[in-house]
């Protein structure tokens, strides 16, 4: 499982729409219900899921999947 | 942190209409205006804060702006009502520090606040989504040591 895919599982684990399909380009103006109540479960999902912690400045930099995905390469 | 110098600095009320939150609180509780309406682009908010006389905070209400704004989903699910806390701290940077170690989420900053005369704010939210706004302190409008100086502000009319 790639890093997409793998934030695609959280995605559709946190907002329980197993259809749910993400990209890098996935954001709050495509994805409505992405919310700040949303970001911060994801965010704490995605720590628990790689065993990281995400400094203040990554998750205040977090505006889109592409961000994401951006972190974890340089965790990796 | 040399202890914990938060100081509550602002009550922050979700409205739809901002005139027509001023105009109850004035009426029902006796707030006194103490803002113009302020256009923030950054936050996508407008605002305008009041002060009960002899207050030691203030209550700030926010509305979206017009157009797109963060605040329209807000308002969508939860309606009018309390929307945030917010902190005033002699230091943004250790006050961010010091929620970040509790597990609250940094969503935002510190960045310069247009309703603030440029002091940084930050914004957290922790895991039930409650969200708490901290501002640095300075002097001029809109600060706690505005209100203990011999000068207070002058209500706006």
């Amino acid at each position: 499982m790639n890093p997409l895919q793998k934030l695609q599982a959280i995605f559709r684990e946190y907002f329980d729409d197993p259809a749910l399909v993400i990209g890098p380009e996935t954001s709050p103006a495509n994805l409505p219900q992405w919310d700040s109540v949303a970001l911060v479960h994801i965010v704490l999902a995605i720590e628990e899921a790689y065993d990281l912690r995400f400094t203040m400045d990554e998750v205040a930099g977090i505006h889109c999947v592409a961000d994401l995905l951006v972190i974890l390469e340089a965790r990796a | 942190m040399n202890g914990l110098p938060f100081q509550l600095h602002h009550i922050g009320l979700l409205v739809k209409d901002i005139n027509a939150a001023t105009d109850l609180q004035v009426a029902r509780y006796g707030y006194r205006i103490e803002s113009a309406i302020i256009d923030d682009p950054v936050q996508t908010a407008q605002v305008r804060f009041l002060r009960l006389p002899h207050g030691q905070q203030w209550l700030e209400l926010v509305a979206p702006m017009a157009g797109e704004s963060k605040l329209a989903n807000a308002l969508a699910k939860g309606g009018e009502g309390l929307h945030h806390l917010c902190y005033e701290v002699p230091e943004i940077g250790p006050a961010c520090e010091h929620l970040w170690t509790g597990r609250q989420m940094m969503l935002a900053g510190p960045t310069p606040a247009v309703a603030f005369g440029g002091r940084p704010i930050a914004w957290f939210m922790d895991r039930s989504g409650f969200l708490t706004e901290l501002v640095e302190a300075g002097s001029g409008p809109l600060t706690l040591a505005s209100l203990i100086s011999p000068h207070p502000q002058e209500p706006q009319q």
